[in-house]
């Protein structure tokens, strides 16, 4: 059995030899099918299922699809019997008959999302109980526990008020009164690591750092934003150092740091908005290794716009960009996003249906012009009316009132005279 | 795909045989030693293309990177560094950063099993290269945009603006305002500066007509300037406008007038001008080869 016998070559990675990485003649990768075949030699026989068994003691994993597989061992010199055994051996191995991962399809990211445990499924002091039920197992006992990280809806979003570099004003606590430099803030969880507020923790022998020379470590203790404020040094003329706390910060106009490498908005301590608290420079300057690109390839201009008459590129990169088949592009609802977007006719109850039958049994009312007697009559009785009144204020008022017509009575004059609004 | 257990079936009938098996002494059966797993077992050819998924080629010895290795304090491609860059250094870039997603999804595969499914690092140096591909997608699309809003801005005033100039320029201006006349019918309507140039397919359209009309009547309009009464007036479509685009006023003049008393000239129906204009641009353009042949 050589490998050249293989239609299939495969590279094993030597980290984990039970795993295929890729294919180098079918063109597949990480899509390979893993069996555990047995070595079968062209004499070699076995009457029932438990030898076989043991024979599996010698298994050597192979790594082939499942149609090339399946080809070689017909090809090879199998008898009836063998492949019947060879049939039931399958039918005992179905179980690990599956692919190597089920992410095949899979971009790597959404399977480590998958079946996972979702902290945010918790909320309250449930939440803060599972976090540090399984925060145990990956911490030593000796570390300071970790805060419970943050609910996305809860995090902070946009500009961080205090960052790596920064001095920080400890209010709260053992160490209140403290002005120390951060060394971390972590926004899952909104905290800060201080220079000066360690815990001295035990490490053993096997999790030593790569320069550790003692089994006693200093540890940073996560402290919450909400127990520190952002602190500034200040020198004066003569030398002498004062500090600035900031009990709350307000963002202004953006410039462009050259140290940070992006726009920063401008801070300033609020309520005391001429006292601005300059950005820290970066702890650490990265590091060029050999998959950074080239500040002058970076910066090497290639494009330069000449004509308005011409694309900016080839015609079929247009549908790359914008999606012609994109549902959001459908001119036609669809069955369900139709009924969606109306209300449904509400069943009507027995009551209801007798009253709309009767009323539709009743004629229309149908709005007529007076008849001239009954204008005779309504004008006699006004006059007889009018003729009662003594008071010339009254009939100054009622003539005024006569004058307005009300926007419900025009439109009942309207509907006699046939008019359209 | 033919299932499994079919194929076996299947096969096993093919293979069936006709006389009755022999088997051989068990006693006398050896076993193999076992052969060990491993890549040295299989011969890959050295440039096969899909070595360009690890990371060192065919030199690759492992797929997985020391954490100390990964570059976990890089960061994605900007947009104003993106809007350097031609649609092909983009075109690449994409590409590149393709190649390195997948080196990365190879990565954590393995990462999975020896990390104990922890692929978080590798999900950020994921998510940069996610980032850059979607800016490169962005920055071609502002381009996209900004070309369409072109193709609503009339450019008729500036273009009047230039006739003027350039019909009543000195003689000492007149190579500076050649010059600018190359450069603006690139711009405004697409029309290339050198015939070779020509993609005679995709170029010649509705604007290079526009173009071609604007340019002859500059240029004969300065050619008139200073010798009124050469050429009758109005030119007679595309036939009496190209060579005002392919040579000297002087020369084109004279065509134009030979093609008149010949009677040749002609408008043009529309259907007839494109095919027309690729005929005659193809023929300018191997002229030189010709006179090359003849010298020969």
């Amino acid at each position: 059995m050589k490998s050249t016998s293989f239609k299939c070559t495969c590279i094993i990675s030597q980290h984990s030899p039970g795993h295929v990485l890729a294919c180098t003649s079918c063109s597949r990768i990480c899509s390979l099918i893993q069996f555990h075949l047995f070595q079968i030699d062209s004499h070699l026989k076995f009457p029932n299922t438990n030898e076989i068994n043991q024979n599996l003691k010698h298994t050597i994993p192979f790594y082939l699809t499942a149609e090339q597989s399946f080809s070689w061992l017909i090809q090879s010199t199998l008898s009836k019997c063998h492949v019947t055994s060879l049939l039931l051996f399958f039918s005992k191995l179905q179980t690990s008959l599956r692919p190597i991962s089920i992410t095949s399809t899979m971009s790597f990211k959404t399977a480590a999302k998958r079946g996972q445990f979702d902290l945010d499924r918790y909320v309250g002091n449930l939440r803060v109980k599972t976090y540090k039920e399984f925060a145990k197992h990956s911490r030593l006992p000796t570390i300071p526990a970790p805060i419970p990280t943050l609910r996305k809806d809860e995090r902070l979003i946009g500009e961080a008020p205090i960052v790596a570099g920064d001095l920080a004003y400890i209010v709260s606590g053992k160490h209140k009164g403290k002005i120390s430099r951060v060394l971390l803030y972590t926004r899952d969880n909104d905290t800060v690591l201080l220079n000066e507020v360690t815990k001295n923790v035990v490490i053993p022998k096997q999790y030593w750092a790569a320069n550790q020379t003692s089994h006693v470590l200093e540890y940073p203790v996560p402290i919450p934003r909400k127990f520190v404020r952002l602190a500034a040094k200040e020198k004066d003329e003569k030398g002498n150092v004062s500090y600035v706390v900031a009990e709350d910060l307000v963002f202004k106009e953006k410039y462009y740091d050259d140290r940070l490498k992006r726009w920063v908005p401008r801070r300033f301590v609020k309520h005391h908005e001429n006292i601005e608290i300059p950005w820290p420079s970066p702890m650490s300057e990265p590091k060029d290794d050999q998959y950074s690109t080239l500040t002058e390839d970076v910066y090497n201009k290639t494009h330069e716009l000449q004509t308005v008459a011409k694309s900016p590129f080839p015609k079929s990169v247009l549908n790359e960009l914008r999606n012609p088949y994109s549902k959001f592009k459908k001119r036609e609802l669809t069955e369900g996003q139709a009924r969606r977007l109306n209300a449904p006719q509400m069943p009507l109850s027995v009551e209801q249906k007798i009253y709309l039958a009767k009323k539709a049994q009743t004629p229309v009312k149908k709005l007529e012009p007076l008849s001239e007697e009954a204008k005779d009559l309504i004008g006699s009785r006004m006059a007889e009316h009018l003729a009662k009144i003594k008071n010339p204020l009254l009939l100054k008022h009622l003539e005024a009132v006569s004058q307005k017509t009300t926007p419900e009575f025009q439109r009942v004059l309207n509907e006699i005279e046939g008019k359209q609004d | 795909m033919i299932s499994a257990r079919r194929a076996i079936l299947v096969s096993a009938r093919t293979l069936q045989r006709t006389k009755p098996l022999r088997f051989a002494d068990p006693k006398k059966i050896r076993l193999r030693e076992p052969i060990v797993p491993t890549h040295k077992n299989f011969d890959v050819s050295p440039d096969h293309p899909l070595w360009a998924f690890f990371r060192d080629g065919n030199k690759t010895e492992t797929v997985l990177r020391s954490k100390d290795d990964l570059s976990t304090d890089s960061r994605p491609w900007d947009m104003p560094e993106l809007r350097l860059k031609s649609f092909d250094d983009l075109h690449r870039l994409w590409y590149l950063n393709a190649l390195e997603r997948n080196r990365i999804s190879t990565e954590a595969e393995v990462a999975k099993e020896i990390y104990n499914g922890d692929v978080s690092l590798f999900t950020k140096l994921d998510d940069n290269h996610l980032m850059t591909q979607k800016r490169i997608k962005q920055t071609l699309l502002e381009r996209q945009v900004a070309y369409e809003r072109a193709q609503l801005s009339s450019p008729e005033e500036y273009l009047q603006l230039f006739e003027d100039k350039y019909i009543n320029a000195d003689e000492s201006a007149i190579a500076e305002y050649n010059e600018k006349l190359v450069r603006l019918q690139y711009a405004i309507f697409g029309i290339e500066p050198d015939l070779s140039e020509y993609n005679l397919e995709e170029d010649i359209n509705v604007k290079f007509v526009e173009g071609l009309s604007y340019v002859a009547k500059l240029k004969l309009g300065r050619y008139l300037a200073s010798n009124p009464g050469a050429l009758e007036l109005p030119l007679n479509g595309v036939m009496e406008e190209l060579p005002f685009l392919v040579r000297d006023p002087e020369v084109a003049v004279e065509e134009v007038r030979a093609m008149r008393e010949e009677g040749v000239s002609r408008k043009l129906d529309n259907i007839e001008v494109f095919a027309f204009l690729r005929n005659a641009i193809e023929a300018v353009r191997s002229e030189p080869e010709e006179l090359a042949e003849e010298e020969n």
